[in-house]
């Protein structure tokens, strides 16, 4: 269906301010009387501090405080608690004598300016004494280092359904790995928070995907009302999941309180990468078996997830990953055991996907190993056991909507020429310098929380004087759009220029509470909200306009900001009277609202979704290998994505864009390596850490299946997160195609490929 | 020590350790944020500005390096309430995601267009090359140089 903004391209909102550098990020926030806060970290990855010489520190002039585990709250929180509700183990503190892992937080300077608080950090005298430590969660599991009394090492119930042993299938085995990865949001973590004494108010201003989660974290650790705690979603310079844990605000929230003026914590690069959050390095063992003519079946897996030095979100990101083994493949039977384990590494948490990424990885690269022993083609393989349109998840017992899996394969596969390009690299000659390969993965995703955890999304709308509308909703945009597709489906249903419609970031003083934005939910369950409520406000206006052009309201119709009364139908419904339609505009309409005294043009509107269809998606990677170096570079990519509805389709491209920079990384280059010895990184800074950047890939091509959802606005279903789920194994298949290898643990980074090639043991 | 510079295109003087890096000159003491930091080391990019017409990390420059130079950055570029071309460019080509590389993937392109007007793919792909855009393939950046490039040609305003 041909809508007049949703879907469009042609109009721009939004990104002037960013062009011009107007806009305002957290690191951009600059209060009078403003301090400065350097945390003080752990050097060592296991030990007790003794003692902290500060003394030095604080006769710096400009050094107003020194924080440290002796002087803040010592209450246990975890860092990843949207409501205080939440049943999560507790283990961390703001700041900590027992530090678990280079980088733990010991203490934190506050100064008049970060070059001083940087300053008096390197003044202080830590004492500490050295525990011994692992740094592997295979270690862990055998040592008797205690890194907490309490959860340590958590094994989340799983899931089993039908009997493994029992299945009589052909059985297939393999062991893969991941590795630890920065996000790389471009901006580094931020929050500013200002308390008020002598009003008990606190302030905070963070790029974060959930000010309510924020708000609980900081309201609960210092027993302040809520009411008066006002969080502010900044904008935000990208977060792939590093920004939707509550590291900062409550570090700067403590040193406000400490002090009365307001705190500033803006970590550098190298620590937002080791004292935030990384992704999990993941190692699985897949066992599954397939029916004589090669159906998968059933599934027996097992993870081990290093959780680093808090278990934060590990347990629940097993969980997670559970979900999402039921979504793909028709499979009867799932044998699913994670263990989340502590380790004294830095500590891991939330990253794009939740679990998606991990578990497509270790499917699909099963997958491609099975179409590769039973010597058929990956795609025939697939076509055998993928679920059918509205399939039941098995595991929460829900449709998963239109779910077009083989339809989405088919167009991608015919995108990429699939069968040409196979033919062509089988036939290629080997000789040369250069070998190709191609690659496919199938994936799906969620498009919100149904039915894990109740979900609503409360919109309030109101239209201004002059035909306007603003709107308040708990959105938290990453830079992926999501409150220009909020505009666009309001614009869409008022017929109003998304331009006149106003959607500011998220507010706890106005917006209803929210689970803010997680699991990809922001435009299936918010952007939902938002046209029920643009549908409400439209009839609200109607009643207006049928009053003033006295007609009945069923007669009305709107069209360019304006609402219209259409000529009545002659009697036998066929042709219209020769009456001339008459317009108001919206301007008219809400001035009588307010000049005749009937109340504001405002609506209020709660949606609660009982739905969550996975989107659907098909990769395809090609990739060129020199056998010189051992350099692969990604030479072609075709992601097709069933999105329902493209609401900003060239932002949804770039989403998928972003998710294959990220995704191809994961196989080449992108990996936090952990020095055993230290239990620290060995390349915590961006002249280290390598990712893809302009030269290194090709121009992604992105097609969407656009089948609407039954209820998603418009049709839509998710993107954000699934972007990047199915991207690592098409390609690491890639490089195993091009090669002939059997890599399954990443990064495939050269030296290994030229190990490889020598015939050396490459894993 | 007192360094006299012209900062988007007006006189300035300021009295600052010459250790200083360019970066906190820009965000702290001219209040200009639009440059942004993110990785303290050159890099990632977006803290591109021009000096002289030069692209230069400002994090990698320090205040001694100042006197007598012209520094812009994109709060330099808009002139009357218009943005530029390569501005405009960017927000056609939705080049613009989450922003936080934006004003220095912007003045990266402007370094590029004055040297080469007439830049190849490859030339843009290796000419970004330094600017890390984690929300893109940067398929819509290098459609923006190349759209900012023909304007240019044709006579739009630099
Ligand atoms: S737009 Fe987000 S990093 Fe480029």
């Amino acid at each position: 269906m041909d809508y007049k903004y949703v879907g469009k391209d042609d109009v721009l909102y939004d990104t002037g301010e960013k062009a011009g550098g107007e806009a305002i990020y957290a690191c951009d926030i600059k209060l009078p009387r403003m301090l400065h806060m350097k945390l003080i970290s752990s050097p060592i990855p296991h030990g007790i501090v003794k003692n902290i010489d500060a003394s030095e520190a604080l006769a710096l002039p400009g050094v107003e405080a020194v924080l440290t585990a002796d002087n803040t709250p010592q209450t246990l929180y975890n860092r990843a608690r949207v409501r205080a509700s939440e049943d999560v183990p507790d283990q961390e503190t703001l700041f900590t004598n027992h530090v678990r892992c280079v980088g733990d937080r010991i203490g934190a300077v506050l100064a008049e300016t970060l070059e001083i608080a940087e300053k008096a950090v390197s003044l202080i005298k830590l004492e500490i004494e050295e525990l011994p430590y692992v740094t592997s969660p295979q270690q862990a599991l055998f040592s008797d280092v205690v890194i907490h009394e309490k959860d340590q090492i958590i094994r989340p119930e799983g899931v089993h359904y039908g009997d493994y042993e029992e299945d009589p299938g052909l059985e297939l085995v393999q062991h893969t790995k991941t590795s630890r990865m920065h996000h790389l949001a471009m901006e580094n973590h931020c929050a500013v928070a200002s308390y008020k004494p002598a009003s008990k108010e606190m302030e905070i201003w963070t790029g974060t995907q959930s000010n309510f989660g924020a708000r609980s974290v900081v309201a609960t650790l210092f027993g302040l009302d809520m009411h008066k705690v006002r969080v502010y979603k900044t904008s935000m310079g990208g977060s792939f999941g590093s920004k939707q844990e509550m590291i900062l605000e409550p570090l700067a929230a403590c040193g406000s309180i400490k002090t009365g003026r307001p705190v500033k914590l803006w970590l550098n690069r190298h620590e937002v990468m080791s004292q935030t959050i990384c992704r999990h390095p993941v190692d699985a063992v897949l066992k599954g078996k397939f029916t004589p003519d090669k159906r998968l079946t059933a599934i027996d897996l097992k993870v081990l997830l290093d959780a680093g030095a808090y278990q934060t979100v590990t347990p629940d990101y097993c969980g997670s990953m559970s979900k999402k083994l039921s979504w793909v493949y028709d499979l009867e039977t799932v044998e699913y055991n994670p263990v989340a384990v502590c380790t004294n590494t830095p500590v891991t948490g939330s990253y794009r996907g939740w679990g998606g990424p991990e578990t497509c990885f270790i499917m699909e690269t099963f997958m491609n190993m099975a179409a590769r022993r039973f010597d058929m083609d990956p795609i025939e393989l697939r076509l055998r056991s993928i679920l059918k349109p509205y399939a039941t998840s098995t595991i929460g017992n829900f449709s998963l909507g239109n779910l077009p899996l083989e339809k989405t394969i088919l167009k991608g596969k015919e995108a990429f020429r699939w069968d040409e390009r196979k033919a062509a690299c089988a036939s290629q000659d080997r000789s040369g310098r250069y070998v190709k390969g191609i690659g496919m993965a199938i994936a799906t995703h969620t498009s919100g929380y149904y039915p894990r955890r109740p979900d609503w999304g409360t919109v309030v709308l109101k239209m201004e004087e002059d035909g306007t509308v603003s709107a308040n909703l708990n959105v938290h945009d990453h830079g992926c759009g999501s409150r220009i597709a909020m505009k666009k489906i309001i614009g869409e249903v008022l017929s109003l220029d998304p331009a006149k419609i106003a959607v500011p970031e998220a507010d706890t003083l106005y917006n209803a509470i929210d689970n803010g934005c997680y699991t990809s939910r922001s435009v299936y369950v918010l952007g939902r909200a938002v046209q029920d409520a643009a549908e409400e406000l439209k009839s609200l206006i109607f009643d207006y306009a049928a009053e003033m052009l006295g007609c009945e309201k069923e007669r009305l119709a709107c069209e360019d900001e304006c609402v219209y009364r259409m000529p009545l139908r002659t009697p036998d419904g066929r042709g219209v009277t020769l009456e001339e339609p008459i317009r108001l505009s919206y301007s008219d309409i809400a001035y009588y609202a307010a000049d005749h005294g009937q109340g504001a043009l405002f609506v209020s509107h709660t949606y609660i979704p009982l739905s969550n269809p996975g989107p659907a998606m098909a990769d395809f990677a090609e990739v060129e290998v020199d056998t010189y170096t051992g350099i692969c570079r990604l030479t072609d990519y075709v992601s097709c994505h069933d999105i329902g509805k493209a609401i900003n389709p060239e932002i949804c491209k770039s989403q998928i864009g972003s998710g294959v920079q990220n995704g191809a990384g994961m196989v080449f280059c992108e990996e936090l390596k952990i020095d055993p010895k230290t239990g620290f990184y060995t390349n915590a800074s961006l002249e280290k850490y390598h990712v893809l950047r302009a030269p290194e890939l090709p121009d992604v091509k992105a097609i969407f299946v656009e089948d609407a959802d039954e209820n998603g606005p418009f049709g839509a279903k998710s993107i954000g997160e699934a972007a990047f789920v199915p991207v690592a194994p098409a390609v690491l298949e890639a490089v195993n195609n091009a090669l002939g290898a059997e890599f399954t643990s990443l990064p495939v980074t050269p030296e290994r490929i030229l190990r490889f090639l020598n015939g050396e043991d490459y894993e | 020590m007192v360094i006299n510079f012209v900062l988007n295109n007006r006189k300035v003087q300021i009295d600052v350790c010459p250790a200083r890096r360019l970066i906190d000159v820009l965000r702290e003491d001219f209040s200009l944020t639009g440059a942004k930091e993110s990785c303290g080391e050159g890099e990632c990019g977006a803290c591109t500005v021009l000096m002289d017409g030069e692209a230069v990390h400002s994090c990698m420059v320090m205040a001694g390096q100042l006197e007598g130079r012209s520094v812009l950055t994109v709060e330099g570029l808009m002139e009357n309430g218009e943005f530029d071309t390569v501005q405009k460019a960017f927000m056609e080509c939705q080049a613009i995601h989450c922003g936080f590389c934006t004003a220095g993937m912007i003045m990266s392109t402007k370094a590029l267009l004055l040297k080469n007007p007439d830049p190849s793919e490859e030339e843009i792909r290796i000419g970004l090359s330094g600017n890390i855009c984690r929300c893109s393939d940067y398929r819509q950046l290098v459609a923006a140089v190349k759209l900012a490039a023909k304007r240019l040609r044709e006579g739009g305003l630099a």
